[in-house]
């Protein structure tokens, strides 16, 4: 752990130095995580590119102005999140597009062929409840497992408490539960179904 | 803690708990400490909101990452030509030659895109600031200036004087027409030939640390040695950084390559290519031919007889096995006439021999046409090549 912190903290310094090598190090190791992390703010692709581009040639151009204990990570999210939303327009709209559902539902339809339809049914239906949710707590939700970010960090992002996250989390699992239930949902008939097998 | 703990456990707290749900996902859980329903939704959850997880491909990804450095190195090179500079220094010593710069120049190339050229003059044109142009009839003309810039010969005889205190981004334009050649010698007495339908752009005075000319179309150069004081010559498309040395830089903006032969001395090309920092540079020897394809960012070099090449200066033309589309692209500068060549199978067919260019425009063709199995058909602005009629 601390030896992480050591080697973010040399690469920080040679990008307030402004070494070219240094931003290609930087992207090379945030940019899978970086354009995860977009996808949960826009779902336009080009857009976040650009965003991220934006975002390392702002760190080249005021890399004077950075302090020397600026967490990258923090600095990263925390800006990509700010440029994603604020150059574009209305608030911000959660993930899921149509196009995406298509090519998930093929592969889980083709990794488990076997009551494959319910399978699909109930994804759909945690979809549904999911889209209920209040947009902080998508937002967490997809922060901690589609982005895969611990809670201390997601924490850090949105400037709240490690234990607020938790409770966040806590709560929109339960409600996406409790909505199912309502739905007497297909859930419960593949559950039936696979545990005859 | 215990397994009768975690079957009271439901899904929100099998995702909450950071080692319950890594587990899941790697799917190492005890499913048996679980009821089988909590599990079940637990997982089905966390695949829905991973379902709209979009892997970033490799070849978008490294795209950006040029695009990155690209921009950084961009808004760098404005700041970096000290730095650049010193590392000049240390190839001189090594006694080869030249480096290079690409971006930072661009108030010349800028001057040289803001000057118009009228395609309907038959002077070659030159162009003192304050919008004085002096019109020369000659075809082969003559353009020198004193060591000072101050004073301009003109023909050997008429005299020109401009100012040299002003700013460095106030420059002298000559434009030649096709038809036409001028020999220019520069106040740094760096001679250059300016070939038919050529622009060369070049600042009233030398800046302190280096000199610096544009050009568009074809040139020879022969570079008055001096070390402190670096020639480039810049094109739309490349640049070449000399510090004493006779080379011919073929450079029209409507041809789709850039050629560049060195007769003496040693040059160094800087042209964009492929790569991550947008620009690369190649060293050039003497007898060699470097062609640079700006579209496809390609450069090639081969070995030459350089004469071929820069014989034009000298009012002649060796061809060794060249295409005849190729030297009536040549001829049809040079003359100003239009030539046309008939039958398309034609233009690929190949030409060796010496033409001597202070004949006519049809002499020189008649030349060829004696040693081709080709005829002519003028008329008055426009020569026609076709294949030989069998009959008659």
């Amino acid at each position: 752990m601390q030896k992480e912190v050591n080697s973010d903290y040399l690469l920080w310094k040679r990008i307030k130095a402004g070494e070219t090598q240094a931003f290609h190090e930087l992207y090379m190791q945030f940019a899978d995580i970086l354009f995860s992390f977009g996808l949960i703010y826009s779902k336009d692709q080009e857009h976040i590119k650009d965003c991220i581009h934006d975002l390392f040639f702002d760190l080249y151009k005021y890399r004077k102005n950075l302090s020397d204990n600026d967490h990258i990570r923090k600095y990263l999210f925390r800006s990509l999140k700010r440029k994603i939303q604020s150059s574009k327009s209305g608030k911000l709209k959660l993930v899921f597009t149509n196009m995406l559902q298509d090519e998930n539902e093929q592969k889980t339809s083709e990794t488990d062929a076997e009551g494959g339809e319910l399978q699909e049914e109930s994804i759909e239906n945690i979809r549904n409840a999911m889209s209920k949710l209040s947009d902080r707590q998508q937002e967490v939700l997809n922060l901690r497992f589609q982005v895969g970010l611990p809670y201390a960090e997601v924490a850090t992002i949105l400037d709240i408490s490690v234990e607020s996250v938790r409770t966040l989390v806590y709560r929109a699992v339960k409600t996406i539960r409790e909505e199912l239930k309502l739905n007497n949902s297909a859930l419960i008939l593949f559950y039936l179904q696979m545990s005859v097998f | 803690m215990k397994e009768d703990n975690n079957q009271n456990k439901r899904a929100e707290d099998i995702l909450i708990d950071d080692f319950l749900s890594e587990s899941l996902i790697n799917g190492k859980i005890q499913e048996d400490e679980f009821q089988k329903e909590e599990l079940f939704l637990a997982e089905r959850i966390h695949q829905t909101i991973c379902s709209g997880k979009v892997v970033f491909s490799e070849s978008e990804r490294i795209f950006l990452d040029q695009k990155i450095t690209d921009r950084i190195n961009r808004s760098k090179k404005n700041k970096t030509f000290a730095w650049i500079s010193s590392a000049a220094a240390l190839l001189v010593m090594v006694g080869v030659t030249v480096f290079f710069q690409l971006q930072h120049r661009s108030n010349i190339r800028d001057f040289a895109s803001s000057i118009l050229v009228k395609s309907d003059t038959n002077f070659t044109q030159l162009m003192l600031p304050g919008k004085k142009v002096i019109q020369i009839d000659a075809q082969e003309s003559k353009i020198a200036y004193s060591k000072s810039g101050k004073e301009i010969k003109i023909e050997d005889q008429k005299n020109e004087e401009q100012s040299v205190d002003a700013d460095v981004n106030s420059y002298n334009t000559v434009i030649v027409p096709y038809g036409k050649r001028t020999q220019i010698t520069l106040s740094d007495n760096s001679t250059i030939w300016l070939n038919s339908g050529s622009k060369l752009v070049y600042p009233v005075r030398f800046a302190d640390d280096e000199r610096e000319v544009y050009l568009d179309g074809e040139a020879m150069f022969e570079v008055a040695h001096d070390e402190d004081h670096p020639f480039h010559v810049l094109t739309n498309n490349m640049e070449v950084k000399v510090l004493g040395t006779i080379f011919d830089l073929c450079a029209y903006s409507d041809d789709s390559t850039i050629n560049t032969v060195l007769e003496k001395g040693s040059v160094e090309l800087t042209y964009k290519r492929y790569s991550f920092l947008g620009s690369t540079s190649e060293i050039m020897v003497p007898g060699m031919l470097a062609v640079y394809d700006p579209a496809n960012k390609i450069m090639v070099q081969k070995s030459v007889n350089t004469k071929d090449y820069t014989s034009w200066k000298d009012g002649y033309l060796v061809l060794e096995k060249k295409s005849l589309g190729g030297i009536v692209k040549k001829l049809s500068r040079y003359y100003n006439v239009t030539i046309e060549v008939e039958n398309p199978e034609l233009a690929d067919e190949t030409f060796s021999g010496y033409l001597d260019l202070r004949n006519s425009a049809v002499q020189v063709l008649a030349l060829i046409s004696e040693m081709m199995d080709i005829e002519l058909i003028e008329s008055d602005h426009l020569i026609k090549i076709r294949k030989k009629q069998s009959s008659s």
